[in-house]
């Protein structure tokens, strides 16, 4: 006897791994069999096996036929329907209500479509689409097959090894779970279930006794079968299961004296996106350029250098993936979207098509980048400020010139040590910094000399292990004891700056005796090179990296010694707040508006130029076009940073004045708080950059979209392009927020998606008519056809235009004004309606 | 009739004026008069005073979120609705005001 019933499976994205260990947490209770029979795929399976249910590949309304025998069958099956069509879709959905990282920004087309995401931290803005490449993937299969094969001829002892090693790690497992919370938990969950799960562990048993296979053999090979199974089916959430699957059996080969099937480095051999838990920077120049599209990583900290460089050399990246290397898997086909912070895996058509969009929007804004790029570094009011590269190696130059520098404000020499096993020598040295300045062709070129310690390790220095290498022995201070590579490379880059204009700057100093140190032996170097008759420019410009407060405070006694200061700001907010500038718990202190640092920053460059010394930037903040009036009204000479940030901070230079960025900087020294200052600076950019409410760029009268949230896209997108907000995620997060508050279709046709957010420049107006009526998801909604966009920034210095929304408001709800924005013929039409409307 | 009337809404830039609009553009129709108060990104404008409630025979709320100063209106009899029944359907707030209150 048996009882039976058959039903449709209710989940919408499948059987896969959660719910099936929900299952067979329940059929657990049950003495008897219970089978699963999926009469789509034909596929049966152990309902108490979470493997065996997967491989069911048991999709959304899949007819199943579930069989129970043993006692009490009739009562279970009865029971376990109700379970599988009441509380499985209840436990279903709140395990995927898990809210995504803060800062990520999913679009509503990935939610809508109800893709495979993962979410991060956008880290470098852009889209990159394609391979996924795990650079330290856990097991690669090929490595697992050596072990595949081997026979012995005592299964008793193989499998007693077998059961060994499993208990052994069942223990761990339970271990490790009493002491772990939250995802490591959910993962050691899982792999405990596949550690004990039957139909796992009496394949392994079959295959010692049948094949007469080793018990490493068999772990290996059953693995291998159950993962392939795994792959095989259609639900992509299958996926975590693999990861989780070879996890194990790579722990499992482990116990069984297997460890050299562990980790190996993948290859780059085509142009593909980098999954890695982390990435040093040396790992990342060890790669050709024009190979990483995107990275994905998992830890890396925002100002680490390997994003840095992806910033600088505009590769898009999310990091604070967590567990990026065990989801994803190579040849993966992965979405990453750096300007959001999100990952979609194996995007579908609709996905793709969106971030098409996006690939075309970035586009665009490059070509209005490339204009900017153009100006001259020069505010409004003449007042010069060069606007220069921050590089690491000399071939970004050729980029860093397209992105309009005006020279090089930092060349951070130890980027070309990363990887190598010896340290260059002089000459070399000399021919590449000589390379440099010819290639600079008049324009200065900073050359900072090698910064080893801290973050920075060198493969071919060893540097003693300490615990707080950022506040220890780096940069300058290791000269006295490293002293040829010191000298080297002073020596190169004196005798380099014959052809050109160089500059020779030090990291790290502290002191004043530092640096008369410093001097004493560049007069040195310069006497010796004299004597060997050795060309070399015996006058050059010397400066050093202002990042330890203690130099701040004593500028006017630097100054004698020196020709120019350069701000290195992430070093200095560092060392200022007293705060890691890697760990994400204390990042709430890298406060670059802190009236305490602008104190600071004022009182340094006020006294160099009493002292007729010029201050440059050249940290990361210097990219910030934001802050660009904050550091024109502290007096910077000149701005260094990643080159892809130079054209937009050149054009903010172009539109601000000397007087109002010093009034605007006088009074964010007065305010108690960084927020103060930031809701300052936002009013500032209010009263000094306001435009029209309403431009031709902003109206589209014939617009081709088939859903609200591509129209919700397009309004993003189009107020990027005209410059109206800063960030088009940003804006489009902010229209659905309101949206979801109450969906702002308003009957005639007409939906007018609005928000106030930090992100929009200057209040705007925009229009779209749509070719086709799309449904805008509201409570007894009619189709919108007319779609009315209002923008306003946070801030309360805009009151005069803001009024004018409301006048526009008011108007909109008269038929014969909805009716003249219908018929307009033309764009400039509505915007004259729309203006003469709010006058 | 006189009538009072406050509108608002989460972000205050759109449907609060909206509904101001339209509640004016039917009170006049209808031979009614109102004194609409907007509660937006602007602030309380258009306010009502004292008088102006206590002479009203009744007062609507179309908002979206908590009226301020709700205190101004002890006593009266209130009529509530949401801010996008103030713009879709004005009249039938009116009419219902109009039926419950006379006049």
């Amino acid at each position: 006897m048996a009882a039976e019933f058959t039903f449709e499976f209710p989940l919408p994205l499948g059987l896969h791994a959660r719910p099936a260990s929900f299952i067979q947490e329940k059929c657990q209770n049950f003495s008897g069999e219970i089978i699963w029979e999926n009469q789509r795929t034909q596929r049966q399976a152990d309902a108490k096996s979470v493997l065996s249910l997967v491989t069911s590949d048991t999709q959304h309304c899949d007819l199943c036929r579930v069989i129970v025998r043993g006692e009490g069958e009739i009562e279970f099956a009865a029971e376990l329907k109700a379970f599988l069509l009441e509380e499985l879709p209840i436990r279903e959905e709140k395990a995927l209500q898990v809210p995504p990282k803060a800062e990520a920004i999913v679009p509503r087309m990935i939610l809508e479509e109800k893709e495979v995401y993962l979410t991060g931290q956008p880290a470098s803005s852009g889209i990159a689409l394609g391979k996924a490449l795990m650079l330290k993937a856990l097991v690669d299969w090929p490595q697992v097959r050596q072990v595949r094969g081997q026979r012995r001829a005592k299964p008793e002892k193989e499998k007693k090894s077998f059961l060994t090693a499993l208990s052994g790690l069942e223990q761990e497992l339970k271990k490790g779970l009493a002491e772990k919370a939250g995802t490591e938990k959910n993962i050691l969950q899982a792999h405990l279930s596949i550690a004990t799960d039957p139909a796992f562990v009496k394949r392994v048993m079959e295959i010692i006794e049948k094949e007469r296979a080793s018990a490493a053999s068999a772990v290996a090979v059953v693995a291998k079968e159950f993962s392939e199974k795994l792959l095989k089916s259609q639900t992509q959430y299958i996926r975590e299961r693999v990861a989780d699957l070879k996890d194990m059996t790579l722990r499992l080969l482990e116990k069984l004296g297997y460890k050299e099937v562990a980790k190996k480095k993948s290859e780059l051999k085509e142009p593909s996106i980098l999954v890695a838990e982390d990435l040093y920077p040396s790992e990342f120049l060890g790669f050709k350029p024009g190979l990483i599209l995107g990275l994905i990583l998992e830890k890396a900290g925002q100002t680490s250098h390997t994003l840095i460089m992806a910033r600088g050399r505009g590769i898009p990246a999310v990091t604070g993936v967590t567990e990026a290397s065990r989801l994803l898997s190579t040849g993966e086909e992965v979405v990453v979207d750096g300007t959001r912070g999100v990952v979609v895996v194996s995007p579908g058509e609709k996905i793709r098509s969106y971030y098409q969009k996006e690939l075309e929007a970035e586009h665009k804004l490059k070509e209005i980048r490339q204009k900017k790029a153009l100006l001259p570094g020069r505010t409004a009011d003449g007042r010069i400020i060069e606007v220069a590269a921050n590089i690491g190696h000399p071939e970004e130059l050729e980029r860093a010139w397209q992105d309009g520098a005006e020279g090089v404000g930092i060349f951070r020499t130890e980027l070309l040590l990363y990887g190598k096993k010896t340290l260059p020598g002089e000459e070399e040295q000399f021919s590449l910094y000589r390379k440099l300045a010819e290639e600079a062709a008049g324009r200065p070129v900073i050359i900072r000399t090698f910064d080893i310690g801290g973050d920075k390790p060198i493969p071919s220095v060893k540097l003693p292990q300490e615990p707080n290498p950022f506040l220890g022995y780096r940069g300058i201070r290791i000269y006295k004891e490293y002293y040829e590579v010191f000298r080297n490379q002073v020596r190169a880059i004196m005798r380099a700056a014959v052809h050109g204009r160089l500059k020779l700057m030090f990291p790290m100093v502290a002191l004043v005796e530092e640096v008369r140190w410093l001097k004493e032996q560049v007069r040195k170097f310069s006497e010796e090179l004299n004597s060997q008759g050795l060309p070399c420019n015996q006058n050059i410009e010397t400066g050093i990296m202002l990042e330890i407060p203690s130099v701040a405070l004593l500028v006017d006694k630097f100054a004698p010694e020196v020709e120019f200061f350069s701000v290195g700001s992430n070093d200095l907010i560092q060392y200022f707040f007293a705060a890691d500038r890697g760990n994400p718990q204390v990042k709430y202190l890298n406060q670059p508006l802190s009236p305490a640092l602008l104190r600071l920053l004022k009182l340094a460059i006020d006294r160099a130029h009493e002292h007729r010394r010029w201050v440059g930037l050249c940290g990361e903040l210097a990219g910030d076009p934001r802050l660009t009036p904050v550091f024109v009204g502290l007096g910077f000479d000149e701005l260094s940073m990643s080159s892809g940030f130079i054209p937009e901070v050149k054009a903010v230079l172009s539109r601000v004045r000397m007087n109002n960025c010093q009034k605007l900087v006088a009074e964010a020294m007065e305010r108690a708080t960084a927020e103060e200052n930031t809701y300052l600076l936002e009013n500032f950019y209010q009263d000094y950059f306001s435009e029209d409410i309403v431009t031709s760029e902003l109206i589209d009268l014939s617009a081709d979209c088939c859903s609200k949230a591509e129209v919700i896209h397009k309004l993003a997108v189009s107020f990027e392009l005209s410059g109206r907000v800063d960030n088009r995620a940003v804006f489009e997060q902010a229209l659905w927020k309101r949206e979801d508050d109450v969906a702002t279709e308003i009957g005639f046709g007409l939906a007018i998606p609005h928000c106030q957010s930090g992100t929009v420049k200057t209040p705007s107006v925009g229009l779209l008519r749509l070719k086709q009526s799309v449904d805008w998801q509201s409570k007894e909604g009619q189709p919108v056809d007319l779609v009315i966009c209002l923008a306003i920034p946070s801030g309360d210095k805009v009151r005069s235009q803001i009024q004018l929304l409301p006048k526009l408001s008011r108007k909109l709800i008269h038929e014969d004004f909805r009716q003249a924005l219908r018929q307009a013929g033309d764009r400039e039409e509505v915007v004259k309606l729309i203006k003469s409307a709010i006058s | 009739m006189k009538l009072v009337a406050v509108t608002a809404c989460p972000t205050g830039i759109a449907h609060t004026y909206m509904a101001a609009e339209q509640l004016e553009g039917q009170a006049q129709k209808m031979g009614f008069s109102i004194k609409v108060e907007t509660q937006g990104a602007m602030g309380i404008e258009n306010e009502l005073g004292q008088d102006d409630i206590d002479k009203a025979a009744a007062v609507i709320f179309a908002a979206g979120i908590a009226v301020q100063k709700a205190e101004r209106f002890e006593g009266k009899k209130i009529f509530e609705f949401s801010v996008q029944e103030a713009i879709k359907n004005p009249e039938k707030i009116l009419q219902k005001v109009k039926e419950e209150v006379g006049g």
